[in-house]
């Protein structure tokens, strides 16, 4: 029995994956070791990730013994978990009661205010010193200041969740600190639920209340999606202006034709994959997948960034290439759990790529990308900083 | 003749159907599932994007199938 490969799960290029997860396409479903010493299999082929990801047989249970890539030691047990570690039936009892609040004609109701935020900080950033940090002053507020609106939390205690959901996704602190991070925004969200039993507000928790959601239910979906519409867009937003500011032509299409932006806007998020480890599950029973049986309590890794390269789906995927049509892509994940909040996203990230472009057609990079600090230690992918100027 | 076909038990309302063919395809603004306002596209291109939208559908809630037929269906 010869040693499987240690996994990395850190990126060297931002935009590459991993040597190792590309060598792992020619052994498209591998027994791997994590780097805490655990083992599990990784999956690399966008088909097989599709399917193992529409199957009911795996498990999307954190708490669920071979679960992967948790943090290590004993986990304080909340009372029911959130959505996305929910299986059917209860996941899609959950899911269907606030599917109503992501409808694409929801989304698309919130352009015009989401247009006014992305120009206020446009504003702010203009009237700011040059270099700027696009990331303190655009990237993550505001995505963040959407999902505070939508969901009926204060944007004024945006740094005391900013701060631990940052702790939270960061595999580099300890378990404890990061346990403790989500505890305190899971009651800073039961409190905030209490108040608004008491005093009705019209927004998405204020209306699951009226709708008679489970209060502890209601505090792990405030907690979710709090965190789930900070962290990614918020990232992607970053990644995609240093990204477009290295590729003049993809930039120069983009600003001709606001048709293109939601293209660049695709191929951006199939580029990146910054959440892939978000898809793992666990085996519930012996699985086939491409060909190898995963047994039952066996831990699955999706290497998404690697799959949304697959030859087989995208022909010279590691090119990035806004003409190619990249809408099977697996950024958001496949399957029942696919990501709620996903055309939230593409409609945040294609009216900042068209205002940010528009209002500063000559926006730079300060910096090399060599000197960029990527959050190489975070489950989400992404920017600490980028410094532009203009 | 082609039927479009949706499963309402198995979607999840994750609404890329609607990106991708909004003549066919549209949510219940209740609870977000998939409404199907023409389920027998005749022209080539809509049909060519009802495939992808088939394709691309998370839950793999959607099909094709000759309209009469039996169990005879275009599924992912």
């Amino acid at each position: 029995m010869t040693e499987s490969p240690v996994l990395p799960l850190t990126r060297t290029c931002p935009y590459a994956p991993p040597a190792e997860h590309v060598q792992l396409q020619q052994e498209p479903v591998a027994r791997v070791t994590l780097p805490d010493g655990s083992q599990a299999w990784a999956l690399s082929r966008l088909e097989d990730i599709r399917a193992m990801l529409a199957d009911p047989r795996f498990s999307s249970d954190r708490q669920r013994e071979g679960f992967p890539l948790q943090p290590p030691g004993p986990r304080p047990a909340p009372p029911r978990q959130p959505m996305i570690g929910l299986d059917p039936p209860e996941h899609g009892e959950a899911r269907r009661a606030v599917l109503g609040e992501f409808t694409i004609r929801r989304m698309n109701a919130l352009r015009p205010r989401i247009q006014q935020i992305v120009d206020e900080h446009v504003d702010g950033l203009l009237a700011g010193p040059r270099p700027a940090d696009l990331v303190s002053a655009l990237a993550l507020p505001v995505p963040s200041l959407v999902i505070c609106e939508l969901l009926g939390v204060p944007y004024a205690d945006h740094d005391f969740f900013q701060t631990r959901s940052a702790n939270l996704l960061d595999r580099t602190i300890p378990a404890e600190k990061r346990y403790a991070a989500a505890n305190e925004i899971r009651e800073y969200m039961a409190t905030l639920i209490i108040q608004k039993e008491k005093q009705p507000t019209d927004d998405l928790i204020g209306r699951q209340i009226a709708k008679g959601a489970d209060r502890e239910d209601l505090a792990g979906l405030g907690f979710l999606l709090l965190l789930a519409g900070h962290e990614t867009t918020g990232n992607m937003i970053s990644l995609g202006v240093m990204t477009l500011l290295e590729r003049p032509s993809a930039l120069a299409a983009l600003k001709q034709d606001p048709a293109v932006t939601p293209e660049v806007v695709e191929e951006l998020l199939r580029y990146f994959t910054i959440a892939e480890y978000v898809t793992s599950r666990v085996a519930r029973e012996d699985v086939e997948i491409g060909g190898v049986v995963i047994p039952a309590g066996d831990g699955v890794i999706t290497l998404g960034n690697v799959a949304n390269r697959d030859p087989a789906a995208f022909a010279d995927g590691d090119t990035f290439d806004i003409g190619r049509g990249a809408r099977h892509h697996i950024a958001f994940g496949f399957g029942p759990h696919q990501c709620l909040g996903q055309n939230l996203a593409r409609v945040e990230l294609q009216i900042v790529f068209d205002t940010l472009f528009a209002r500063i057609p000559d926006l730079r990079l300060a910096t090399t990308t060599d000197e960029l600090s990527f959050k190489d230690e975070s489950t989400v992918y992404g920017l600490h900083s980028l410094p532009v100027t203009w | 003749m082609l039927q479009v076909i949706a499963d309402l038990d198995r979607c999840v309302g994750a609404g890329q159907c609607v990106l991708t063919e909004p003549g066919v395809f549209d949510q219940d603004q209740e609870d977000g599932t998939v409404v199907i306002l023409d389920d027998t596209p005749e022209d080539e291109r809509t049909i060519t994007r009802v495939r992808e939208a088939i394709h691309i559908c998370p839950s793999r809630a959607l099909a094709l199938a000759e309209s009469g037929a039996s169990g005879r269906t275009d599924t992912p």
